[in-house]
């Protein structure tokens, strides 16, 4: 059942696709078919409960390959023509050039072939059992399987969340709607979609870096990013972080992808992925707004009003129907943040003070920091004449806007700032690290060595 | 002459493949000597790496190695201790329409005894959202919710905890135990 639970996923994030451009690399539709294929099923499931369906694993299949059919017409219509050209192709074995194998290549590749075994093999040993999702995400993954809908017996006194959840059944249903997947396959445990999750996002974030750069500079930099210590042992937990990691990060690599190319199917890649990115958390807001404000900038610079509009309602549509959902349904205060604006220095050297602790400790982000900064330094004669500084302005203003929520908090609300810094601030600096990771990818220096390497290897 | 050419010109060509090739396969090669020794740096001298890679990679494949066979039950007595088997035990003899009253703080936590239960964190027996998962579709009420949830009316069985709740029940009993789950009422014999 979970296969063609898969299948049906990837079927569903692959038509969309090539609905949008059958232009993309097959590295990147494999890699993105996973993550909006997900997307798209938890969307369904959101539909179905305002419409006051209940749904099961039937009705999901239903309307996916409804979807599918749908986005596949003009397929459908030339399916003769595509029909003969299948034919024609035949079967052969794909011949070893010995002489163009890269051994450095190779090594790498292997080692992360390892350690997403490592990580794999983890997480679908252990059942879940980490607080959060134990007693939030992963019950309610759960719950909306068993009950089929998303305001179901969790909310069991006057729409009010179950005591001891806190907020997290009124999380986004992205996270908890992919573990309902699961268990509507009558898997035991959700652990496999994280899972998921993790490989499909390696083979992404793999593929994205190389529209940019070459197969030597692309795998060495997807292996600093997976061997994040932190963010690796995060792969196979099932929590919301590694979920925001992938969507935000992707989301601002497709943005900036799109600003250099100007290629419309990037915008709409992009688009979705933040779309899906504050489907999982309203606090990963902080990447869409960063994405608005530098569109709005490009929008008034090269009067891209029709991309700007695309953007936002693409992005922001999933933050606004979830929170309007959660308002006509559930009895639950959403607001934590100090609302109106304030200046408290303690608080603010306290949250400084954290930052600083955080990104220098080695030991939960290993050299990617590190290499981030330098890769600026050696950078900065050509910071502004490049166009990677659109990365570092939208890396600058999500992670500003980000740090500042940890201000704005109301901790009276929450927990202390030394707490929320300590879990939630860690948690989510990993969104950070592959787009840090890929801004020291595209660095000019780093990519003339890695391309001179490559050269004297194979030399035309 | 042309032949002697065309003969000389094939041999050179010959050499700069055979050079070629050697410059390629001793590039590679020291490249991925110098890759695995900067592999090795970082792992011996970034604290991160090493616990990611002993720890996380290896420490968890010999653990998986060691153990193939355990079930899910074990597995989660493994990582929750007894509140799982607590838990557990409460799921086995209960139908899932079950309404359950459960033990609260002061019972689970026993003034000068000390407790099998976690008392380390949020999670555990303690916390409603956490027992509901092992739980489920059972429903939970806790004492604190007594004049807030409805159900609280409908309780039909009692977790006994650390020989306490007992009181709730409408029967009296001979022989108590440390953790039992009985019905609020007598079960009418059929």
């Amino acid at each position: 059942m979970i296969i063609l639970g898969i299948i049906l996923v990837l079927s569903l994030g692959l038509s969309v696709i090539n609905y949008i451009s059958k232009d993309f690399s097959i590295l990147e539709k494999i890699g993105l078919a996973f993550l909006i294929g997900i997307g798209f099923e938890t969307i369904f499931m959101f539909i179905y409960d305002i419409l006051n369906m209940k749904f099961n694993v039937i009705m999901l299949c239903i309307i996916s390959i409804l979807f599918i059919i749908i986005l596949n017409i003009r397929n459908i219509k030339n399916f003769r023509v595509i029909f003969k050209k299948l034919k024609k192709i035949k079967p052969q074995f794909p011949k070893i050039n010995y002489k163009k194998i890269n051994l450095v290549w190779l090594f790498f590749f292997i080692l992360i072939c390892v350690l997403i075994y490592g990580s794999a093999a983890k997480s679908l040993y252990w059942p879940t059992f980490a607080y959060d999702n134990v007693a939030g995400y992963d019950l309610m993954g759960k719950v909306v399987a068993s009950e089929g809908k998303i305001n179901n017996s969790l909310f069991e006194i006057n729409n009010t969340p179950i005591l001891g959840s806190a907020r997290r059944c009124i999380y986004p249903p992205l996270v908890s709607g992919s573990f309902a997947l699961a268990y509507l396959c009558n898997l035991p445990t959700s652990k496999l979609i994280s899972t998921l999750f993790f490989i499909f996002f390696v083979i992404s974030f793999y593929a994205s870096l190389r529209l940019f750069t070459n197969k030597t500079n692309s795998i060495i930099i997807t292996f600093f990013t997976v061997i994040t210590p932190e963010m690796f042992a995060f792969s196979s937990l099932s929590t919301t972080n590694i979920p925001i990691a992938i969507y935000g990060s992707l989301s601002i690599i497709y943005l900036y992808i799109w600003l250099n190319r100007r290629e419309q199917r990037y915008l709409l890649i992009a688009s979705l992925l933040m779309g899906f990115n504050i489907w999982t958390r309203s606090d990963a807001v902080v990447f869409n707004v960063a994405g608005f404000i530098v569109l709005l900038f490009d929008a008034l610079k090269n009067r891209n009003w029709k991309e700007l509009l695309i953007y936002s309602i693409i992005a922001f549509l999933p933050f606004i129907a979830w929170n309007l959902y959660i308002k006509f349904n559930i009895n639950v205060d959403q607001n934590v943040f100090i609302n109106k604006p304030f200046w408290d220095s303690n608080k603010f050297n306290g949250v400084l003070t954290w930052v600083k602790n955080l990104v220098t400790n080695t030991n939960l982000y290993g050299i990617s920091f590190y290499a981030f900064f330098v890769s600026i330094i050696i950078n900065i004669k050509n910071i502004f004449k490049e166009k990677t500084s659109i990365l570092l302005i939208l890396f600058f203003i999500s992670w500003g806007i980000y740090t500042l929520l940890f201000y704005q908090m109301d901790n009276t609300k929450m927990d202390s700032l030394a707490t929320m810094m300590k879990a939630s601030y860690r948690r989510g600096l990993f969104a950070f690290i592959p787009i840090m990771w890929f801004y020291v990818s595209t660095n000019k220096t780093i990519n003339f060595l890695s391309n001179k390497y490559e050269k004297i290897l194979f030399p035309k | 002459m042309n032949k002697k050419k065309l003969k000389k010109s094939k041999k050179q060509a010959k050499r700069v493949k055979k050079s070629d090739s050697f410059s390629y396969i001793t590039i590679n090669i020291i490249s991925l000597f110098f890759c695995i020794i900067f592999v090795l740096i970082l792992y011996k001298s970034i604290g991160g790496y090493k616990w990611l890679w002993d720890s996380l990679v290896i420490g968890n494949l010999e653990m998986i190695k060691k153990y193939p066979n355990l079930t899910i039950a074990q597995k989660y007595e493994i990582k929750c201790g007894f509140d799982y088997k607590y838990l557990d035990y409460i799921k086995k003899n209960t139908p899932e329409d079950a309404i359950i009253i459960m033990p609260s703080k002061e019972e689970i936590y026993p003034k000068d005894e000390k407790s099998d239960f976690n008392d380390k964190g949020a999670w555990g027996v303690k916390n409603k959202a956490w027992a509901t998962y092992f739980l489920y579709p059972r429903k939970l009420v806790y004492e604190q919710e007594k004049d807030t949830n409805p159900l609280y009316e409908q309780i039909n069985y009692v977790a006994i905890a650390n020989y306490y709740g007992y009181d709730k029940l409408n029967y009296k009993i001979d022989k108590k135990q440390k953790y039992q789950i009985l019905p609020i009422n007598i079960p009418s014999k059929k």
